[in-house]
């Protein structure tokens, strides 16, 4: 595969997917519906494994509508579909296909095999330790989820990279800066569903409020399935259920606490680079510090 | 999971409703702060269009500014994808974008073909192309007519009777296979283009995908269509997804599938890998490739041994209750329960001493179905009366069933029987119903395809699942136009609407007489005489009402009615001259006779010589057609040459004389017909890249070379040329032509545009569209509305009242004067329109926009309908002419502007018909099995279990047939290749067993022993997605899967290579290492499959082995579709040489 257009001409040309004029057809009345804001509320999405019958639209749609050029791949080693296989600055939204058990022609319903498959991306921690290690200041969590990044500040030290849970940043050293899902805030600014969520056709994506994603993965959990996102790191945007263990995806378990330990691990793995790094750390406990404590406090007023 | 979709919907709309704002540089506060954007996107439009993709028919809204389409994304306002898409659909823009689209025409210079040589290609204007292709045309057709002369055709004789103009349309020396992305204008002026060239050597890949289900549905029900709509699936509440795998292959027709999970529906798979769609089963039984008839049949009998049968339905809808005359045919089960409905096939010998529609009664008495109530009817349980035995379809069907068991079920299938009996058990359970099928190419491409899909068809009735939301028979069809294609009859065997070539001079003699009859409808038995005449010995008055003898002894619908129709839309003649004459006249037809050669044979005959011109416009034969190994042989060897117009090039170009670029669907105007027939409109979106054309625009000036160098003559004017002191008649415009009726009131629906009633001539007609173009979509436009009047299916698409049937009927949906195609409401019409997700309001389909078939989902605005029973309040269906009353089932027939009632219904009374149709040939052809040649050497072939009480088996009613190559031989002594059958046919390329002359059938006492099928994926499309990059991204490069036990048998793990070989060819391709695909368990023995996606081939971006150069060329006998899906292969580690030729090349196969 040759991907003759370089990244810097793909980034050139992001932005380009902005509508300004919608063709005036039958069914499409202009002007009488108006924007919707969404600023407001706490966007999440709920991905249900169940639903997911792994077409690849969500990977697709995400490359087409962040200008994302393809990679260069191969069928993987492990007998599944899945591909891109590794999370990169130019993938950002990866389908991981696991095929479960073993078919046996006399058991009754699917004969003991079962293959699932999971959407998965940056899933925009509640808490993001992406953000609190950013010495920089690069990274941000936007007030209704969306963790986002600047990438003239990016400096490129690569600690996000290290502390995410999920290794979701990755350093694109052709821009020199990281770079990873940004929830299409630029969709959800202008009324739309992530080019992930609005493609997919079987709602094995589903685009709500926080506190309705969190009700509807309560209720998952109520019936016996599994969910991940709910208490993983102190949660996340992105809500997952499923109903097999998500380990089978290869997802961590990780307890409900957020990602001070893990803090203090890069600390201690990092003490002797230098000062500049050794400061940076200071600098992002002390953002992290600040803000787990308007968390609290937002959390205290609700 | 409730109500997600309502909400989401909402919001998807009114997000498409709103004007996004430009996101900006130098935002620094939001997201990803990005580099000033480069694009100017204050003109940014958005253009909605079709996906040119699967036949789903999803909506696409294309953004586009300054004329580059920028993004491509869901429809929210589709009711069919609500705004979501599958990968292809979402990445379309990359081949809109593309940088290695075609943009100029080429010619070959490199004499030497082959994928390993550079063919050298040289850029020329279109003129030049023109030019050149002329040339070659020119030479082979001013051949065939001298050899015609040769042959006493095209020439002055004796006595006028002896006379005869016409083309042979199966033996004219150009070839045409042509393609489902065209829009149905496309397809339609494609066969219309060919056919008055004189040709009926077209085709399209309609015939590898599912000309099979074309022929069964249509024999079974009338229609060869899916029969209930994508949305319509959700109201399923069970689900056998069997040889289809719609979640992969139509992942937004699993949108409604899953809806129908949500609601509680059973989901069965049934497939010999666990697919996409497995993923939401509730029942998964692995199943052999090519055994799926043995499964039908065995449901059937596990519903009938239950007494899970829907008796009422299969006594008022069906006839199954018909007894049968075994006195005219003791083996063939032809009835009809009156002689009113035989035009369909045409065939009077058929019906005679046909006994009506009878009902045997609990009291014994044989009463006529209607006298009979339900609790009374017996038919079921009696083979004799009163000591007589008694014969029914029914008793013929439950002695066919006998045979399929669930053991023998498992035995032919590899289905465990616990297994079969869970699949049986859910889908047959009364609490489950309706239960719907869909199915693919699973079922559509193997030697017996029609046979199965006979059977699915009556499972489907045995269970009641007919022309009920929720049920019906699902035949999910690939390509984004391909219904449209075939509606168009882009194929060799009719024309466009289903009408039936014409096959000697008596045909059109008759032809003739009928229109001096006064053209009568197809619903009259009566005929007033235009013009006195005599025909037969007998003389007919004009003005004098006589009986229509012709009615009954010829299809008027499918051949007398659809001709006039092309006679008035097209500008050509059929008939005699003197027209009032037709038995002592001169037999003169522009439509060519004889059926032309389907795919397979057709590349045979390129191949042999046949033809010295051979198109194939979107098509890439040397990957997708069966047996590609020899087709690929074919093209590289043809004397002939090879025009290729395409939008990449393909293998097929690469293998081409002369590659013509041309535009993708979203650079043009124009309707297509999605699989479940709804009519939708693409607007065009940008402009095609340098110089490539729309298929429209290349037809029509094809048209105008031809004409220019006389490259098209129709016969017609041959003979007007040849008797020059004839006495012709003279049109408005001065021409002579055959046949001028001033004042035609009925026929004179395109003169009156031209402001001339009566006969347009040929040529007038393409001038409406003289100077046509990609963004004209006035021209397109205008042969949308030409194909109103000439094709009986889509009339009622565009305008009312125009052809010479009753207007009153076309009293909605129609009359507007509008292109209903590009109606784009979405709101619903009505309660029960919104009940069942009907959709109505939004597009149209065929037939008069009746979107369940075979069910009156549609009635007069005062009339109510009850939505369960789906039975208005006086049972008079919309749309009847006054006086006719229908019980229920309505059934619109092709070609007709009537509701057949109950006792006319498709279903009444096509059921027991074989899909052989007329039968001749084909107890000739059972008969040939009886004498002492078997077609195989060391075989019987009498087919150990299918032979009926006089020894030869019950045709009619279908039967398992294995593949050519098979797995096991005891088996297939039992249950001989249907394919075999072919042997009787008489073309020289056609022939079966022509592939076991040549050598190129595998058995498995040669090792061939591994079960070869092949697969769709999802992302990607046929063999044109791979120089799609993000689809590429996602499948890489050819595979093929195989078990974790097979692989360790060879040695070899997920990555590796492996050769696979069949008698035809050879591949060498990675392996993906799984549980998805395993053993089955066939007769005793165990058989390891093996599974491979097809798209691969040497061209594109994503390079792999050609799949097909393993699969086999033999052909359904009754459809001509290849059995694609089934063969055997022997598989082995691959030599180090093999892998370092891949690894280099990115592909590597042979030929044997």
């Amino acid at each position: 595969m040759t991907n003759t257009v370089t990244r810097k001409d793909f980034l050139k040309s992001v932005g380009a997917a902005a509508i300004v004029s919608p063709i005036v057809l039958e069914g499409f009345e202009q002007g009488k519906r108006s924007p919707v804001q969404h600023l407001r509320a706490h966007h999440a999405v709920i991905v249900d494994v169940r639903r997911c019958i792994g077409c690849k639209a969500c990977q697709v749609a995400c490359k087409a509508w962040n200008k994302l050029p393809a990679e260069q791949t191969q069928i993987s080693k492990d007998g599944e579909y899945t591909n891109p296989t590794y999370f990169s600055p130019i993938t950002w939204k990866i389908v991981h296909f696991k095929e479960i058990g073993e078919y046996d022609p006399e058991a009754p319903g699917t004969g003991g095999l079962a293959w699932r498959m999971l959407s998965d991306n940056c899933k925009h921690c509640l808490e993001p330790s992406c953000v609190s290690v950013c010495p920089a200041g690069a990274l941000w969590q936007r007030a209704d989820g969306p963790v986002l990044y600047d990438l003239n500040r990016c400096i490129g030290c690569g600690y996000c990279e290290m502390a995410c849970p999920w290794g979701i940043p990755n350093f694109d050293p052709e821009i020199h800066a990281i770079r990873k899902c940004t929830m299409c805030y630029d969709r959800i600014d202008q009324g739309l569903e992530p080019a992930c969520v609005a493609t997919c056709p079987t709602d094995a994506l589903q685009f709500m409020s926080l506190e309705k994603a969190q009700k509807k993965a309560r209720e998952a959990e109520a019936e016996g399935l599994h969910t991940y996102g709910l208490s993983e790191i102190g949660g996340t945007s992105w809500i997952f259920i499923s109903d097999v263990p998500f380990t089978e995806f290869g997802l961590p378990e990780y307890g409900s606490a957020t990602q001070s330990g893990i803090e203090m691990d890069l600390l201690a793995k990092f003490a002797g680079i230098g000062i500049f790094v050794g400061g940076a750390l200071i600098a992002a406990i002390k953002l992290y510090t600040e803000r787990r404590e308007s968390v609290e406090k937002e959390e205290g007023s609700e | 999971m409730s109500s997600v979709s309502v909400s989401r919907r909402n919001f998807l709309k009114m997000a498409g409703m709103t004007p996004l704002l430009a996101v900006s540089p130098g935002l620094t506060i939001l997201g990803e702060q990005r580099p000033p954007t480069q694009v100017e996107v204050l003109n940014a439009k958005r253009i909605p269009t079709i996906c040119t993709f699967c036949a789903v028919g999803c909506g696409i809204i294309a953004t586009v500014a300054n004329g580059k389409v920028i993004d491509t994304e869901g429809d929210p306002y589709n009711p069919l994808n609500e705004g979501t898409l599958c990968p292809k659909g979402r990445g379309s823009m990359e081949l809109i974008n593309s940088p290695r689209r075609l943009t100029t025409p080429m010619v070959r210079t490199n004499p030497e073909k082959g994928f390993e040589h550079d063919p050298g290609w040289r850029k020329i204007t279109w003129g030049e192309a023109f030019n050149q292709l002329g040339d070659w045309m020119k030479t082979a057709v001013d051949t065939e007519v001298s050899r015609l002369k040769t042959q006493g055709l095209f020439s002055v004789k004796g006595s006028l009777s002896e006379e005869s103009y016409h083309y042979d349309g199966h033996e004219f020396p150009i070839g045409c296979i042509g393609s489902a992305v065209y829009n149905n204008e496309e397809a339609y002026l494609n066969r219309k283009l060919f056919t008055i060239l004189g040709t009926n050597n077209v085709d399209h890949c309609a015939r590898k995908c599912h000309a099979s289900t074309v022929a069964a549905l249509a024999n079974t029900f009338g229609f060869g269509a899916m029969t209930n709509h994508f949305l319509d699936m959700q109201y399923a509440k069970v689900i056998i997804h069997q040889g289809g795998n719609p979640a992969s292959a139509h992942p937004v027709a699993y949108r409604w599938l899953i809806k129908a999970k949500d609601n509680g529906a059973k989901v069965i798979v049934i497939d010999p890998r666990f697919s996409r769609s497995a993923t939401q089963a509730d029942i998964y039984a692995r199943s052999r490739v090519g055994a799926d008839a043995a499964v039908f049949l065995g449901i059937t009998k596990y519903a009938i041994d239950n007494n899970r049968h829907a008796v009422d339905f299969l006594v008022e809808s069906t006839n199954a209750p018909l007894l049968l005359n075994t006195s005219v045919y003791n083996h063939v089960l032809y009835t009809v329960e009156s002689t009113a409905d035989l035009d369909y096939l045409g065939n009077p010998n058929l019906y005679k001493g046909v006994k009506t529609h009878a009902v045997l009664t609990k009291s014994g008495e044989i009463k006529a179905w209607p006298e009979v109530p339900p609790e009374n009817r017996d038919l079921f349980g009696a083979t004799t009366v009163g000591g007589a035995s008694l014969q029914t379809v029914y008793t013929k069907l439950t002695s066919v069933l006998e045979n399929y068991t669930p053991e023998e079920v498992s035995r032919i299938s590899g289905m465990s029987v616990a297994k079969f009996n869970e699949v049986a058990e859910t889908f047959t359970d009364p609490a489950n119903r309706p239960g719907t099928v869909t199915y693919a190419m699973g079922l559509t491409q193997h030697t017996n395809a029609a046979q199965l899909l006979r059977a699915l068809c009556l499972m489907q009735l045995t269970l009641g699942n007919m022309g009920v939301p929720g049920g019906g028979v699902n035949a999910i069809r690939g390509q984004n136009n391909v219904q449209g294609a075939t509606d168009m009859l882009v194929l060799c065997h009719l024309l466009p609407g289903y009408i039936a070539i014409p096959g000697n001079d008596s045909q059109i003699r008759a032809y003739q007489a009928w229109k001096n009859a006064g053209k009568p409808g197809d619903l009259s038995r009566k005929m007033t005489p235009k013009v006195s005449f005599s025909w037969k010995g007998v003389g007919y008055v004009a003005g004098v009402e006589y009986d229509n003898p012709w009615y009954m002894v010829t299809g008027t619908t499918r051949t007398h009615g659809g001709w006039r129709r092309y006679e008035k839309a097209w500008g050509i003649f059929m008939g005699t001259w003197p027209t009032n004459d037709p038995e002592k006249g001169a037999a003169i037809s522009d439509i060519p006779y004889k059926r032309g050669h389907p795919i397979i044979d057709a590349d045979r005959a390129f191949g042999n010589g046949k033809f010295k011109v051979y198109f194939e416009i979107g098509d890439n034969g040397v990957v997708t057609d069966g047996g590609a190994a020899s087709v690929y042989k074919e093209f590289n060897e043809a004397p002939g040459k090879l025009v290729v117009a395409d939008i990449w090039e393909t293998e097929t170009a690469h293998l081409a004389d002369l590659v013509l670029p041309m535009a993708s669907v979203y650079e043009k105007n124009g309707s297509v017909s999605n699989s479940s027939r709804w009519v939708q409109y693409r607007w065009k979106t940008s402009d095609a890249p340098g110089d490539s054309k729309s298929d429209l625009s290349l037809f029509m000036k094809m048209y105008k070379m031809w004409r220019e160098r006389t490259i098209m003559q129709l016969p017609s004017e041959i003979y007007m040329k040849d008797h020059p002191n004839e006495n012709f008649p003279v049109d408005p415009m001065g021409r002579k032509c055959l046949e001028y009726i001033a004042g035609d009131e009925i026929w004179g629906f395109n003169g009156a545009l031209k402001g001339q009633a009566g006969r347009p001539c040929t040529d007038l007609n393409w001038d409406w569209y003289a100077e046509p173009d990609t963004d004209n979509m006035k021209s397109s436009d205008q042969v949308y509305a030409e194909m109103d009047d000439a094709v009986g299916l889509y009339d009622g698409q565009y305008r009312s009242g125009h052809v010479g049937y009753n207007s009153a009927v076309h009293a909605y949906d129609d009359g507007r004067g509008e292109i209903l195609a590009k109606r784009r409401r979405n709101s619903f019409r009505d309660g029960i329109d919104k009940q069942y997700s009907m959709a109505k309001n939004w597009a149209w389909c065929w037939p008069k926009n009746q979107r369940v078939l075979y069910n009156k989902d549609d009635c007069g605005e005062n009339d109510t309908m009850n939505p369960v029973t789906f039975k208005t309040i006086d049972n008079t269906p919309w749309g009847a002419p006054s006086g006719q009353r229908v019980d229920g089932f309505a059934y619109w027939r092709q070609g007709s502007t009537y509701w057949w009632g109950k006792e006319r219904t498709g279903m009444a009374r096509i059921w027991a018909q074989d899909i052989a149709g007329a039968g001749k040939d084909i107890t000739a052809a059972y008969d040939g099995w009886q004498g002492d040649k078997p077609p195989i050497p060391g075989a019987t072939f009498r087919g150990r279990k299918l032979q009926g009480p006089d020894g030869k088996p019950v045709i009619g009613l279908p039967e398992h047939f294995e593949p050519m190559e098979y797995p096991n031989s005891d088996l297939a002594e039992d249950y001989p290749c249907y394919g075999w059958l072919y042997t009787n046919r008489n073309s020289e390329y056609e022939a079966n067993d022509k592939l076991w002359e040549n050598g190129l059938v595998g058995m498995p006492e040669d090792g061939y022993n591994v079960i070869w099928g092949s697969f769709r994926l999802t992302e990607h499309f046929h063999t044109f997605t791979r120089n799609m990059t993000l689809l590429n991204e996602t499948q890489p490069e050819y595979f093929v899967e195989i078990s974790h036990a097979h692989a360790t048998e060879l040695g070899v793990k997920s990555g590796d290579y492996i050769r696979i070989e069949s008698k035809r060819g050879w591949v060498i391709a990675k392996i993906m290492a799984s549980h998805r695909v395993g053993t089955l368990n066939i007769n005793g023995t165990n058989y390891h499959e093996l599974m491979t996606p097809f798209h691969f081939g040497p061209k594109g971006l994503a390079k792999g082995s050609i799949a097909n150069f393993v699969s086999i060329g033999a052909v359904d006998p009754h459809a001509w579709i290849p059995e694609t899906k089934a063969c055997m292969c022997k598989v082995m580690k691959a030599t180090d040489e093999e892998i370092a030729a891949i690894q280099e090349k990115g592909y590597h196969q042979g030929v044997y």
